[in-house]
């Protein structure tokens, strides 16, 4: 019998769990194993990659008998330009604060889709830039750089207005909530 | 009655401002990811984990139970308007809610989806509230042995239970296990897979996993398929459904909840399990099978109810076992680990309050989410036109500025980029990542249960089989996998996941 892939998405799965067995089982060869009482730090994982070894060679041998399902064409653009654009964010945001960071993700992921326009991209990636800054910064006020300092003080006569506005219409909108819990007076406090 | 009592609590914490804000803010969260295709209950749980840092316990939970069951409203809209699928769990209802769209009847087929949901939801609401409390007892009487086969049955359950290869869902639950092990032994000190990176030392956190497995993934492989999404160009008009409509879909959606309950609470279960279960219920006891897929209420009825029902019903082995079915339920285990609850049996009653506030706020949920969904359906329709080119960069944004604040560590949001390739080829290999989440969540608790059962009995492993709960389990666990063996079973349960 002519040994040949029938099914090559387990061939690609097997292959792949072999690899992690066997990696999973190197990266913590020298670990004493320990008896069952006492298990050492190498008990648990070396099973573990053992077993995942076993599973990957089962998936790969029965991928040469059994009728399966081709694998699927990758497209490389998405997978790469997304994935770059995430680890730019992630190089730039403790250096370079978050408006930088996130207009560098939005721009890169944006081209990273099927299509794009010029325009509508710049549009919305200021929008989100600073929407993001507004609600993870200002509203729940969780720890971050927005600006560099190289930014933050020529952007001042921007930012400062910004700020000022958006906190009177939270400020208020505050009171009026709280105005409008009040009236309803079956809501228990 | 004890229960009663207890609601009322429940409804008081429930009730007060701040938690109804919360509930209200999670439903339409998990209305807006149940609208829009490509994102998920899970990624945004994952998503929003941080924000809920400076809020109070209570009120974070309530608002993330929000989002899975409000999600299970949403998703509807999109499948009966557009023929995709807003969540993986309404995939069925595309088959008769777009028939019954293009048949000019898109507003009977979004109510009944709603009511049938709403019904649901507020049966399962008193279920969780009725065996919560003598499950609890039952798991006070744990020990590690038990515990460990308790988990050993919720793997296994997972497995059979899910769709896709059994293999392949085995292998990704042990690939899990492995990576729950990155980081330092807790009893030895040793450091496993750091490759000498200090920020391995604590492990991976499971949110920039996650959201590489289920946010970012998930957007690379949508961006390879074209896009296509139709809106249904009438305007939604007559939403009530008819006397013959409702009197149709009345048994449909009993026999929906029913099973949903059911479902939810077994683990690997949940809402996208009981929706195909419904369906292929209704079309085998159906007289004329043949109505179905060409606008059947029926059709639309008992997914929707089933959905909802198991999304909720799910939460009984977390609030009560402290062990999650599905991955959203792992979600909420690090959620309440956030904010320094341990989830288990202890949790009703060291904290009652947040319990049954928790279990109230489901009933108050899914009052809001008919008023969300029904009356305000334009809205919804709306912004199903966002078209994705947009969506996608925001939702990677929000992903990323999520991971980042969790620690504010540049390092996990690289770790996010990596699992989202390692994502994204486990889904081309055809490997589901569900499993492997449970897996690293449910790994070291299984490794700590393991050792101290075995430091128990010396080593013994007889343990597992002499304590009578835990060889219930076990047998349980194994019967599991007979079922997977057995040619029968293996057919309905391809059944199961047929679209059509």
């Amino acid at each position: 019998m002519q040994v040949r892939v029938r099914s090559p998405k387990d061939t690609a799965a097997g292959l792949f769990f072999l690899i992690v067995g066997i990696a999973g089982y190197w990266f913590v060869r020298e670990m004493p194993m320990g008896a069952a009482v006492r298990m050492g730090p190498g008990y648990i994982p070396k099973v573990l990659s053992v077993i995942i070894l076993l599973f990957g060679v089962f998936l790969a041998v029965r991928s040469l008998v059994l009728e399966g399902e081709p694998l699927e064409g990758w497209k490389l653009k998405p997978l790469i330009v997304i994935s770059a654009a995430i680890l730019v964010f992630a190089f730039l945001i403790d250096s370079q604060g978050l408006a930088i960071a996130s207009i560098a993700l939005m721009i890169g992921s944006t081209i990273g889709g099927r299509e794009f326009f010029w325009r509508e991209m710049i549009i919305f990636t200021i929008l989100m830039t600073i929407g993001s800054a507004i609600v993870f910064h200002v509203l729940l006020g969780l720890p971050m750089t927005i600006l560099p300092d190289w930014l933050s003080e020529p952007l001042r006569p921007i930012t400062d207005p910004l700020l000022r506005g958006v906190s009177w219409f939270f400020g208020n909108l505050g009171a009026l909530l709280k105005a409008i819990f009040r009236a309803l007076p079956f809501i228990r406090t | 009655m004890e229960i009663f009592s207890n609601l009322v609590m429940g409804f008081g914490v429930a009730l007060t401002p701040l938690n109804l804000l919360f509930c209200l803010i999670g439903c339409v969260l998990g209305t807006l990811i149940g609208v829009l295709p490509g994102i998920g209950p899970v990624a945004t749980i994952a998503m929003l984990l941080p924000v809920t840092f400076n809020v109070p316990p209570i009120s974070a939970l309530i608002m993330l139970a929000g989002i899975y069951y409000g999600a299970q409203y949403g998703g509807s809209t999109t499948a009966i308007l557009v023929n995709l699928p807003g969540e993986s769990s309404s995939v069925v209802t595309c088959i008769d809610g777009y028939q019954m769209a293009r048949q000019g009847r898109a507003g009977p087929a979004l109510a009944i989806a709603a009511i049938g949901s709403f019904f649901a939801g507020c049966v399962a609401t008193v279920l969780i509230a009725a065996f919560a409390p003598p499950l609890t007892v039952l798991a006070q009487q744990f020990g590690a042995a038990e515990y460990f086969s308790l988990m050993v049955f919720g793997l296994i359950g997972a497995v059979v239970l899910a769709s896709g290869s059994v293999i392949k869902a085995v292998t990704m639950i042990f690939f899990g296990l492995l990576l729950g092990l990155i980081g330092t032994d807790v009893n030895s000190g040793a450091a496993r897979y750091t490759f000498g990176i200090p920020e391995l030392a604590d492990g991976v956190g499971f949110v920039p996993l996650a959201m590489g497995f289920f946010g970012i993934a998930e957007i690379i492989l949508n961006l390879e398929k074209p896009e296509t999404r139709e809106i249904l160009k009438d305007k939604v008009k007559g939403l009530m459904p008819t006397w013959v409509d409702l009197k149709r879909s009345a048994p449909a959606i009993l026999r929906g909840t029913a099973l949903g309950s059911l479902l939810g609470v077994l683990p690997g279960g949940g809402a996208v399990l009981s929706a195909f279960a419904a369906y292929t219920v209704e079309k085998k006891i159906a007289k004329d099978p043949s109505a179905f897929g060409k606008g059947e209420i029926r059709g639309v009825a008992a997914p929707e109810s089933a959905n909802n029902a198991g999304a909720q019903t799910s939460f009984i082995p977390l609030l009560t076992l402290g062990i999650p079915p599905n991955a959203v339920m792992a979600l909420m285990v690090g959620a309440m680990t956030i904010h320094g609850i341990t989830p288990g049996p202890q949790v009703m009653t060291s904290q009652p309050a947040l319990f049954w506030g928790m279990i109230a706020s489901m009933w108050v949920g899914n009052l809001m989410l008919v008023i969300i969904n029904l009356p305000m359906i334009g809205v919804w329709v709306a912004l199903l036109k966002v078209p994705y080119r947009l969506l996608f960069p925001a939702i990677l944004l929000f992903c990323a500025i999520g991971v980042y604040t969790l620690n504010n560590s540049p390092f996990e949001v690289g770790l996010m980029a990596l699992f989202g390739l390692l994502g994204y080829m486990l889904l081309k290999f055809g490997c589901e990542p569900a499993p492997m989440l449970l897996g690293f969540i449910l790994g070291p608790l299984m490794e700590e249960n393991l050792r101290r059962a075995m430091l128990l009995s010396r080593g013994n492993p007889i343990t597992f089989i002499e304590r009578p709960l835990s060889a219930a389990l076990l047998a349980g666990a194994a019967f599991l996998l007979m079922l997977v063996v057995l040619p029968q079973f293996r057919k309905t349960r391809e059944e199961a996941f047929q679209e059509d």
